[in-house]
């Protein structure tokens, strides 16, 4: 009975080791990045991000116009579709859409891109465009990529809005419609909010699809322009890794953007954190009431 | 009916309307005609004139693609533009305004005087009947919700269907482009020089161009030693958190870094991977190794959240019944939880593994970016011998153009070449996404049937 005892509760400090080892990861990652980014890191807090070593504002910015109109693409089509599927959606239609965002969901980031490029970039520049490497084709891409996600996640948020309110709904004459948007989309509003922010903090973090279409112009101008070339934290890292020697200011310096990327990604991850909190403070209080 | 009756008609109509549900819902209204006619207008152009300099068929499907993708949308747009003219969320129309906007910006680059003409009577007419339908729908129903209702279905399921053309659009495109380089010999060599593919390019040597059996064996055996350490760990830690942990700050806290985690951008990864295991203390260089590790960084949260999600759909009545035959927590997780949640984790991490096949930042950065000689397959030994180039196909894909273009010495200025090497990129493409839909395809039909023989569903 004992060395059974003692097996279970070996078992489950190794199961715990297990789950230790994100966190292990996650400080790994974070430190090393500290521990080589430190000069510029400092230089920037003491001279402001303008003055200091390198000027990574502008591509900070790129960053975020670059997700936050890709975000609102995939929103204006991935809400629409996750409402459908969760309250209208016929079986036929249902079947088709479903694997559809799965498979779409995990797509080579790279091939989105090349085509892209082949797709949307040349035929810009088929219309005269001079610049045909620009933002608008990068939110396009971006669209294309974050939409699986929002449909699927908001879905989900969709169908966790609890059957008697619906039913309540629908018994005081409403109909399916009415019942969407003034009962169900108020309710899941915190899960939709969710899902696009999931959606934003991959699309800072977002590569290979961009890569290809956005430009790398250096430095990147602040412009609202959507048909200017721009550049990102993310491309600025991917292409500079090769050309900087081990070592060098230019070398601490990917380490602070990535710290930088980082920070973003984890501010725009705590705010799911919070909204997803208050959503389920909410629904509890709902379902709990007499 | 004369004009000027026509036109208080319309001013009467419109002044019933609340102010911002007009305003925003004719933005979107127009700018949805603009959009879709303009896509209209380029598809008669694609179908009539041969003017890009490959007249082929790729290049017309090409453009048909392309104005599909501008059509569809729009579509979507101008019914969601008559439907808020009745709805009442502001949310809503935020977002959906925005889109308006940059379709609209999109549309305006190739508008002409003309165009301009033609999509002020689209719209015109487009509003008379609309007005046409109102009054009918009127007459028979006080605030009848059925024209409303049916638009927004409408809409939604237009949505729906164009989530599902993206996909199929883009594997469509991808195959059509890449059929001139797809041949059997694609598949199964593994010798590929980009000087010879060049020169093929080119049209200076005929025959094969080789082929990237050798990247699609190197994105394998990366893919597998990082599942081959990233899948203990993720069972191991998702079994801890759905089935031996309590509901305390510690086990909070744990949730938090794995979000963390999978929040983590992958350049970030690649580049901590590039520092630590390329030019770090280790000193290994380019290595299998190294390239899988990163990627097991990557892909370990996704592994937790599926089996974790997987085992918690179990029914507790499952774990009562063992416990009360007297089955301690490890032999109930062992034999009963782990096989009913099997067909879930199954399909999850098939799924992952297709997405870490389509990774390339960080492959890039670890195991090592395509190079620029000839690529055979590396011997067995070199590849557990730490310092070895690990090809794979997404790099292979990133990097075809700028190599193809290095050794065909054209550069951006001849197009048909450009679109030639394109053609190469996206031929690699098309093995990818085979192999990807393949792994999709084994994933959702074991989970289905999986379900089926162990859920009884």
């Amino acid at each position: 009975m004992n060395s059974k005892l003692l097996k279970e509760n070996f078992i489950k400090a190794i199961l715990f080791l297990c789950a230790l080892s994100s966190i292990a990861i996650v400080f790994f990652i974070v430190i090393y990045m500290i521990d080589l980014g430190y000069p510029v890191i400092i230089n920037w807090f003491a001279y402001g991000f303008e003055s200091g070593v390198f000027n990574i504002l502008p591509y900070m910015f790129d960053s975020l116009y670059l997700a936050l109109g890709g975000t609102l693409l995939g929103v204006a089509i991935g809400i629409p579709c996750a409402i459908y599927l969760a309250e209208f959606a016929d079986m036929r239609l249902r079947n088709m859409i479903k694997p559809t965002l799965e498979v779409l969901n995990g797509f080579p980031s790279v091939i989105i891109g090349v085509l892209g490029f082949t797709l949307l970039c040349t035929q810009l520049g088929r219309f005269g465009l001079q610049a045909f490497l620009c933002t608008l084709v990068g939110w396009i891409v971006l669209g294309v990529m974050s939409l699986p996600l929002i449909a699927s996640v908001s879905e989900d948020s969709i169908r966790a809005v609890p059957q008697d309110l619906r039913e309540a709904s629908l018994g005081l004459g409403a109909t399916k419609w009415q019942t969407t948007t003034e009962v169900l989309l108020p309710t899941a509003i915190s899960g939709i909010l969710a899902s696009t922010l999931l959606a934003f903090g991959n699309a800072i973090g977002e590569t290979m699809a961009i890569l290809a279409v956005i430009g790398i112009a250096t430095p990147p101008p602040i412009t609202l322009n959507p048909l200017s070339q721009s550049n990102s934290i993310t491309a600025l890292i991917a292409y500079g890794y090769q050309e900087t020697s081990v070592g060098s200011l230019r070398y601490l310096t990917l380490f602070a953007a990535g710290f930088i990327l980082f920070v973003m990604t984890a501010l725009t991850n705590l705010a799911i954190r919070v909204l997803m909190a208050r959503r389920n403070k909410t629904t509890s209080a709902r379902t709990n009431k007499p | 009916m004369n004009l000027s009756l026509r036109i208080r008609e319309i001013y009467n109509y419109f002044k019933k309307k609340k102010k911002e549900n007009l305003l925003i819902g004719s933005f979107l209204f127009v700018s949805g005609i603009i959009a879709s006619s303009s896509g209209v207008i380029h598809l008669f152009n694609a179908l009539l004139s041969d003017g890009f300099d490959i007249s082929t068929l790729s290049g017309l499907i090409a453009d048909i693609t392309y104005s599909l993708l501008l059509i569809l949308p729009s579509l979507a747009l101008f019914s969601i533009g008559y439907m808020l003219w009745e709805s009442h969320s502001l949310g809503w129309k935020l977002s959906i305004a925005t889109c308006g906007a940059v379709i609209l910006l999109a549309a305006a680059n190739y508008l002409s005087v003309e165009l301009t003409l033609s999509i002020g009577v689209l719209t015109g007419l487009a509003a008379m009947l609309e007005i046409r339908n109102r009054k009918k729908t009127s007459n028979k129903l006080k605030d009848s919700p059925t024209v409303t209702e049916n638009l927004a279905k409408f809409g939604l399921r237009l949505s729906g269907i164009v989530c599902v053309s993206i996909l199929v659009g883009m594997i469509a495109y991808t195959a059509v482009r890449a059929s001139p380089y797809v041949s059997w010999d694609l598949f199964t060599n593994t010798n590929w020089s980009w000087a010879n593919a060049a020169r093929v390019l080119n049209g200076v040597s005929s025959g094969s161009m080789g082929g990237v059996l050798g990247y699609t064996i190197g994105s394998l055996l990366l893919v597998g030693f990082c599942e081959f350490i990233a899948l203990p760990l993720g069972l191991g830690a998702a079994i801890y958190l759905a089935e031996y942990s309590s509901q305390n700050k510690l086990t909070s806290i744990v949730r938090f870094f794995i979000e963390a985690l999978a929040g983590i951008p992958s350049v970030v990864i690649g580049l901590v991977g590039y520092a630590v295991f390329v030019v770090g203390s280790t000193h290994w260089g380019n290595s299998l190794v190294g390239g899988g590790l990163s990627l097991a960084f990557m892909i370990l949260p996704w592994n937790i959240r599926i089996a974790e999600e997987a085992m918690k759909s179990v029914p507790t009545s499952y774990r009562e019944a063992s416990f009360a035959l007297g089955a301690t927590q490890w032999q109930t997780v062992r034999r009963v939880v782990l096989f009913a949640a099997l067909p879930g984790i199954i399909t999850g991490v098939l799924l992952g593994v297709g997405a870490a096949l389509g990774e390339t930042i960080v492959v890039a950065m670890t195991a090592g970016d395509a190079p620029s000689g000839p690529q055979v397959l590396p011997t067995v030994s070199q590849v557990f011998s730490f310092h070895t180039n690990i090809p794979t196909l997404t790099v292979f894909i990133w990097r075809a153009p700028q190599l193809l273009s290095l050794n065909t010495g054209a550069s951006g200025s001849t197009t048909n070449i450009v679109f030639k090497m394109y053609g190469v990129a996206l031929a690699g493409s098309f093995v990818l996404i085979v192999i990807y839909l393949a792994i999709c395809a084994i994933a959702m039909t074991a989970r289905n049937y999986l379900n089926k023989k162990i859920m009884g569903k």
